[in-house]
């Protein structure tokens, strides 16, 4: 497509030269001037049309609503109506079969009552099974009547007939014999019987009392058993108290002479420390005088050893002097002098010695003083401990002495306790011994008291028995006379009581 | 049948329970205390107890503790459905050993002699049923004889008419009742035990009777298949037409009078077109014996005992053509007092196996027209 073709969207256009513009003339405008206007009141009819329609729609709907439910309504109510009828056919059914079941069932029983009924007697046939029955019963009589007619003449025959009346007594008589001899007999083997069954407890009554003698002798030993047992423990105890005694006094006898021993050993170890000190001091007196000899001695040497060499000097000089002429004569002035001077000097010298020989000798006394000091000093010490060792072995067999005297002390109470224990023991058993007595007596007494109650008793009850057999006795004698005296009197006036209606007629005419 | 139970026991099973004010179906724990000879009902959802009460009232015995059965315990019809504990299943599961037995089409006209049979052998039906196989039903029930020769034979025999199918309870219940119904061949079962049931009522190895399952495993199977819990069960032979029904009361059931009462109704030329065991709820025995109330004075009495345990329900049908057969077996029936009947008509049902006016042995419709009602009430209506 060339480029002048193609159409433009605008309304500028390009001229051939540069720069040459046209701009085309607006368009003028195709709506009319009261499109506005129009266009809302064309708005405005749609509007209410549109409402109108919606109105005619409501109402429409609201008509078919109705029409629904109404409906809705009548089905419902025609099915509820069908319901109710078929319900009620079916209950009007029902109850017309009821009505029909009632009526056959009513007529079935009376069916089945009327037929029972049928079934039953008439009077009539009633009446011939009563006579019936009657004549049957009657019969029944009549035959019972001559069957108790038939026995009545037997009893008769039996009655009167002598001969079998004796016999039948006499039978009678035997069997009665019989039997009373069997009582006899029975009687005999009762009494027997309880005879021995007294014998048995007799003899268990004697065993019961032997057995309970027994016994008690037993307890009696048992007893006398236990008290010499007491007394035993009790002599034992005696005994003990006894030497538990001797053990205190022994203690005491070895304390006295533990006490005199420790006397003695004090004094044997005053005496020993009193010798050994002199004997210390003799040596050290020895020892000290030996040094001081040798002390001057060698001072002595020493001494002699210096004026020696002295003199040897001096004779030296001298002899060197001797050989210088001149100068010896000054020079012995001067040595006079100077041996004058020497002398004064050795005078000094040896004064000094002395002085100092002096000096030493107290020095060494001095010495010799402090050093026996110290000895001293030593020895003291030492016998101080010593001597407070031997306190303490004192103090240490003192306290064992002490803890003996206690446990001998504690024994002895405690001995004495128990002897106190004892002694309330011995007195309790003694109590106790009686009381067992007095309950014994107490036992004995009553089971006496049984006895005899029971001795009573047994007489009594055989004295009652004895009693009750003699009225017993009394009353078979009784009896057996007014048996007889019955029998008598039956034998005597004879009764029948069952006579035939006839013979009673008869006696009733006489 | 007798069960020897230790003292001091307590079963435990779970149970079910239809509570009609609620519409639902609540689960309980059930124990029996058999010392105590008291029961408990735990209610699960709830955890609470529900209630607590004495087996006295309420007539329980421990033979009536197997699963699938229904008792009642104060107007409530439990049914059992499970066992509660290990220890009760290991205790009752072999006691309670459940198998089926099937009356085959050729000796259902026999059926009263064979219950006769069986109760006489100590055996428990728990469940009951008249029904009628189709060819793919039968295949399914035989097909561990999928592969057999005489397969088809015994396809065409087991559909060519009605079975009376049962579910048997007990103590080694698979292995007794084989024992009881003797070898597959009739023949040699004369030989070899005669007082079988194959052996008295069975014509040869095909048409031998009756049926028993083989092992514990077949048994579960062939009772799921007969009474299943949930799904179609093979239809029963409720003809509903000329017929009139028969009720046979629980207390008879139990007391195994059922095969004797039937005897004697075949015997009176009476056909059962149809039969089935029911255990009836409360509601139900209500709905049931709706017309006798207010007409009769022991209606609450006869609910009560129609709702005591299972009762055996028999249509009873006639011909077609023949004159309705209501009020025929009335007659047979008898006077609903037993007292009654033994004077007057000592040789009807009611005469011979009843002992009063309510446990009068059976219930037989009395108005006419209401024999389909009623059998339609039961064949129709709840089985279903």
């Amino acid at each position: 497509m060339m480029v002048g073709q193609r159409t433009r969207r605008c309304r500028e256009y390009t001229g051939p030269a540069p720069q040459s513009v046209a701009i085309r003339a607006r368009e003028p405008n195709k709506l009319p001037p009261e499109y506005l206007i129009l266009e809302s009141r064309k708005k405005e009819d749609a509007l209410r049309e549109m409402m109108k329609i919606n109105l005619a729609q409501g109402f429409s709907d609201l008509k078919n609503e109705w029409e629904r439910t109404t409906d809705k309504k009548i089905l419902l109510n025609n099915v509820r109506q069908e319901v109710g009828n078929r319900l009620k056919a079916q209950e009007f059914s029902i109850e017309e079969r009821r009505e029909r079941l009632r009526d056959m069932l009513r007529q079935e029983e009376q069916h089945y009552l009327a037929a029972m009924e049928a079934a039953e007697e008439t009077t009539l046939e009633r009446q011939a099974r009563m006579r019936e029955r009657a004549k049957s019963l009657k019969e029944k009589r009549e035959s019972e009547r001559l069957q108790i007619v038939q026995n009545k003449y037997d009893q008769q025959f039996r009655a009167q007939c002598e001969e079998l009346r004796t016999t039948l007594s006499k039978r009678e008589q035997d069997i009665v014999c019989a039997e009373r001899l069997e009582q006899l007999k029975l009687k005999g083997e009762e009494a027997k019987e309880q005879k021995a069954y007294d014998e048995m407890y007799a003899q268990l009554w004697e065993k019961d009392r032997q057995e309970k003698m027994a016994r008690e002798e037993r307890e009696a030993h048992a007893a006398h058993e236990r008290n010499r047992e007491t007394l035993d423990v009790l002599h034992k105890q005696m005994a003990a108290l006894d030497t538990q005694k001797e053990e205190a006094k022994r203690l005491k006898e070895e304390e006295l002479q533990l006490m005199k021993e420790q006397a003695a050993l004090r004094k044997m170890e005053e005496q020993a420390a009193a010798e050994e000190k002199r004997r210390r001091q003799q040596e050290m007196r020895d020892m000290l005088d030996l040094s001081l000899k040798m002390k001057m001695r060698k001072k002595a040497k020493e001494e002699q050893e210096q004026l020696a060499f002295d003199l040897k000097m001096l004779e030296q000089l001298l002899e060197e002097s001797r050989n210088e002429a001149k100068e010896q004569l000054q020079r012995k002035i001067e040595l006079r002098e100077e041996d004058r001077r020497y002398r004064d000097f050795l005078a000094h010298v040896v004064a000094e010695e002395k002085q100092k020989e002096r000096e030493l000798e107290r020095l060494i006394q001095h010495e010799v003083e402090a050093a026996w000091q110290k000895r001293l000093d030593q020895w003291r010490t030492e016998r101080l401990v010593r001597r407070k060792l031997l306190e303490e072995v004192m103090a240490g067999r003192n306290q064992q002495l002490q803890e003996r005297l206690a446990e001998n002390m504690r024994r002895k109470a405690e001995n004495d306790r128990e002897c106190q224990e004892l002694r309330v023991a011995i007195e309790e058993n003694r109590r106790y011994e009686a009381e067992q007595a007095m309950k014994r007596m107490a036992d004995s007494r009553r089971y006496q008291g049984d006895l005899q109650d029971q001795i009573h008793y047994n007489d009594q009850m055989r004295e009652e028995r004895r009693r009750n057999d003699d009225y017993e006795f009394l009353m078979g004698m009784q009896a057996e006379k007014e048996y007889q005296e019955r029998l008598k009197d039956a034998l005597d006036n004879p009764i029948f009581e069952r006579l035939h209606p006839m013979r009673r007629a008869m006696l009733n005419k006489q | 049948m007798s069960l020897t139970l230790a003292d001091d026991e307590r079963y435990c099973f779970t149970v079910e329970w239809y509570e009609e004010m609620a519409a639902r179906v609540r689960q309980f724990q059930f124990f029996y205390f058999v010392k105590a000879q008291s029961i408990e009902m735990y209610d699960i959802k709830n955890r609470k107890m529900f209630l607590r009460t004495s087996v006295k009232e309420n007539n329980i015995s421990p033979a009536d503790l197997y699963l699938g059965n229904s008792i009642n315990v104060c107007g409530r019809l439990l049914n059992i459905v499970d066992y509660g504990d290990d220890y009760t299943r290991r205790k009752l599961s072999a006691k309670k050993e459940r198998t089926l037995g099937m009356i085959k089409p050729d000796a259902v006209d026999k059926l009263g002699q064979i219950l006769d049979k069986i109760c006489q052998k100590g055996f428990l039906i728990s469940r009951l049923r008249m029904c009628r196989m189709n060819r793919n039903q039968a295949l399914s029930f035989y097909q561990e004889h999928q592969s057999k020769p005489f397969l088809n034979a015994l396809l065409d025999y087991v559909t060519s008419g009605p079975v009376v199918t049962f579910e048997i309870v007990g103590e080694n219940a698979v292995g007794a009742w084989r024992e009881a119904i003797g070898p597959t061949d009739p023949s040699a079962a004369r030989k070899t035990a005669p007082t079988s049931i194959r052996a008295q009522y069975g014509q040869d190895v095909t048409f031998n009777a009756v049926h028993g399952s083989s092992d514990p495993g077949a048994a579960a199977r062939e009772i799921e298949f007969f009474f299943p819990s949930s799904g179609p069960v093979p239809p029963n032979t409720a003809r509903v037409g000329n017929c009139t029904c028969c009720i046979i009361k629980p207390s008879a059931v139990k007391a195994g009078m059922a095969g004797k009462i039937i005897s004697a109704i075949t015997e009176a030329g009476f056909q059962v077109g149809a039969t089935q065991m029911f255990t009836l709820e409360k509601a139900n025995a209500e709905e049931f014996l709706e017309v006798y109330k207010g007409v009769v004075h022991e209606y609450s009495a006869m609910v009560v005992e129609l709702t005591s345990g299972p009762c055996l329900v028999l249509e009873i049908c006639a011909p077609e053509g023949s004159p309705p057969v209501a009020p025929a077996f009335r007659e047979l029936a008898g006077p609903t007092d037993p007292e009654i009947a033994r004077h007057l008509r000592p040789r009807t049902l009611r005469a011979l196996f009843g002992s009063d006016k309510i446990k009068n042995a059976i219930h037989c419709t009395d108005l006419p027209d209401d024999g389909q009602l009623e059998v339609e009430y039961f064949f129709r209506i709840l089985d279903r």
